[in-house]
């Protein structure tokens, strides 16, 4: 430990020769101290305040320019009955909820996703997706709208197409009126020579029948279809960003620090105070985990052990920003409302060299112990293995590829890994409001 | 230096983009403060921050840097206006160059997720704009000078909390 905090003085001595002014806040890391006696109260030293005021309280919910009806009542509506309508898969048997249960934090439990087939990767809770930067664990999606339209056409989730789906909102009376009453008119599928049902815009496979049927299609009536569809993402969208949580005990033990009032007892226990300062101190989780939403929205390797089947390795982000660019749903695109915009912009100037291979996003560790299991392909079934494999570093690939090498064994105690569980912990938020958990009955309740 | 005679450049001070009207962060230090002994108070407005420099890797160059927001903040997207002179003229911005910019984090092997854009206002005279440092810990931001077939680095290193 000692040698850790060693090298991060010299740097930071480094650093503030080279720049005065850039140093003038960097307060110099607390030394590592002697572990504290477990009912002993924790003090806060004023640079881990202030680092503990940074990761609370969530920022409202920020504003999607690229859809312009993320914020439409009227399209949550339409977006969770179709969040929770399994009439938009091949079979008539997968909806969203399938993999994203409401009653399992909307996720499904499982170390993959299942859906008409197994997945490769694990399902993400949806509890605050709208705060997130990138969405997939490779960021091949960049808006909460796009991102919706991928399930509904993979063969192994819900295995449909872009023409059934909007067969089926057509065919049903209510989902039709709600679309019309936000989109206006549908195109007209039920000329069927224009609009071939079968027409597949993904082909499933190469020479594809389906997707020659939708290659003959006229332009403007792709054009028509991609649009519509593409509507269908935005009031999903706009359904997901309701899906957020009550503060959680840690936001009001934030809230408490803030205001020097931090009650007796606190809203969290002295164990998860512990690890708390744990998470912004030596086991240096805040690096990546930063922010009120406890991700820096970007991707790493932490060097997770390779699977010993030998299947094939997962590029991570360096697929996901060659699927970002080619995907006519991004940003930058015509079905977005802000072309232009911030987002649109970064397409470009992403870094998607070599070594971006294998990275994966930072999930937000909210919730987090509602939902296991762990990491992108459910390496890791529960937090003690998680918290087990950052301390002890064990099984993982050498870091030096494009892993982060700043990520070193913490050796850390029984008690410190209990601590840091129950600070994980203290992050659950109560659930969002319940008429965003399930679909209204027929009296609208 | 910032008594010897400046340089006729009357041009006002440029906004470098719409950010720098972000508000700062607590606790930090608007570099146009730092300088105590500058006696600026008498000293002619510059377009750039004549209170600090930073030459480039073999001495030709030195760069004038000044961050918009002020202060770096962490996770959020900032620029940078970057003023280039030839280290024999500091006080005339140098003609002919050319910048690029890039950071990295050593202690994690790694640099920027996003490449910042370069734009050039005027001789010697560039905004970088598209930066975001998304984690805390030590940052070393790249300015690659160029003047014809030659390329001379110079860098800043600083500790982001
Ligand atoms: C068969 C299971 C399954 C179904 C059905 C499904 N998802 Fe997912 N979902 C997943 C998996 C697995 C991932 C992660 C995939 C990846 O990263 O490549 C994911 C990722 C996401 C993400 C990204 C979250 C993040 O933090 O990056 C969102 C948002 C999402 N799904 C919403 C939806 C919506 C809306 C639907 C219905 C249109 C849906 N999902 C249908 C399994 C499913
Ligand atoms: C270098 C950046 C980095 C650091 C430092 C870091 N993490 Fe992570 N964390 C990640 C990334 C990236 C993932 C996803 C990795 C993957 O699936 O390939 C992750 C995954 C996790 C998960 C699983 C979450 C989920 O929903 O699957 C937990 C829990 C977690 N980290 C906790 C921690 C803790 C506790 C620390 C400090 C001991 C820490 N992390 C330090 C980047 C980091």
């Amino acid at each position: 430990m000692t040698k850790r905090w060693c090298v991060r003085a010299r740097h930071t001595a480094l650093g503030c020769a080279a720049l005065l002014f850039w140093c003038a806040s960097q307060a110099s890391r607390a030394p590592a101290q002697e572990p504290a006696s477990t009912d002993a109260p924790v003090e806060w030293s004023a640079s881990e305040r202030a680092r503990v005021l940074t990761l609370a309280p969530l920022p409202p919910v920020p504003d999607d320019l690229t859809n312009p009806v993320a914020d439409s009542l009227a399209a949550a509506r339409l977006g969770r009955a179709l969040f929770f309508d399994a009439g938009l898969s091949r079979t008539g048997t997968v909806s969203c909820a399938t993999c994203h249960d409401p009653e399992l934090a909307f996720a499904d439990g499982r170390p993959t996703g299942r859906g008409l087939a197994d997945l490769t990767r694990n399902t993400p809770s949806l509890l605050g997706a709208a705060w997130q930067r990138w969405y997939f664990w490779d960021g091949r999606a960049d808006s909460l709208w796009s991102q919706a339209l991928q399930p509904i056409e993979h063969p192994d989730e819900m295995g449909s197409t872009r023409l059934q789906v909007l067969r089926h909102v057509a065919g049903k009376e209510t989902l039709r009126a709600e679309y019309v009453a936000l989109f206006g008119p549908l195109p007209a599928l039920e000329d069927q020579a224009r609009f071939p049902p079968q027409a597949r815009a993904v082909p499933a496979q190469v020479g594809d029948a389906q997707h020659q049927l939708w290659r003959d299609m006229a332009e403007a009536d792709r054009l028509a279809v991609d649009r519509a569809f593409s509507n269908l993402g935005k009031a999903l969208a706009a359904y997901q960003r309701k899906l957020v949580g009550g503060p959680a005990p840690f936001d009001q033990f934030v809230e408490g620090l803030r205001q020097g009032t931090l009650g007796n007892p606190a809203p969290i226990s002295l164990a998860a105070q512990r690890g708390l300062k744990l998470f912004v101190g030596k086991a240096d989780c805040r690096s990546c985990h930063n922010g009120p939403t406890f991700s820096d929205g970007e991707f790493h390797d932490v060097g997770l052990p390779v699977a010993s089947s030998g299947a094939r390795r997962d590029s991570g982000r360096f697929e996901g920003i060659q699927k970002l660019r080619a995907d006519p749903f991004n940003a930058a695109g015509i079905f977005s409302s802000a072309p232009k915009g911030e987002r649109a912009s970064d397409i470009d100037y992403l870094d998607s060299g070599g070594e971006t291979w294998g990275l994966f996003k930072t999930p937000s560790l909210r919730n987090v112990a509602r939902t296991a299991p762990y990491m992108h392909a459910g390496q890791f079934l529960a937090l003690d293995q998680v918290l087990h494999f950052y301390s002890t570093r064990e099984g993982a690939r050498p870091a030096g590829h494009h892993g982060e090498t700043v990520l070193e064994a913490l050796f850390l105690t029984p008690q410190e890994l209990l601590d840091l569980r129950a600070f994980l912990e203290s992050l659950s938020q109560p659930d969002p409001p319940a008429e965003w958990c399930r679909v209204p009955d027929a009296a609208g309740q | 230096m910032a008594c010897q005679q400046p340089a006729q450049d009357t041009r006002p001070r440029s906004a470098p983009t719409a950010s720098a009207t972000k508000k700062l962060e607590p606790g930090k230090i608007d570099p146009g403060q730092v300088d105590a002994d500058a006696s600026s108070a008498q000293a002619p407005a510059r377009p750039w921050n004549a209170a600090q420099a930073t030459p480039s890797n073999a001495g030709t160059y030195l760069i004038r840097v000044t961050p918009a927001p002020a202060s770096v903040p962490q996770g959020k997207v900032f620029a940078l206006e970057v003023w280039v002179f030839d280290a024999k003229n500091p006080e005339q911005p140098a003609a002919d160059v050319r910048l690029s910019v890039d950071a990295d984090m050593p202690e994690h092997g790694h640099g920027l997720p996003r490449k910042p854009s370069v734009e050039q206002r005027g001789p010697g005279h560039f905004v970088a704009s598209g930066l975001r440092l998304h984690m805390p810990g030590l940052w070393e931001i790249y300015f690659d000078i160029a003047r014809g077939a030659l390329t001379e680095r110079a860098q800043i290193s600083f500790k982001l909390e």
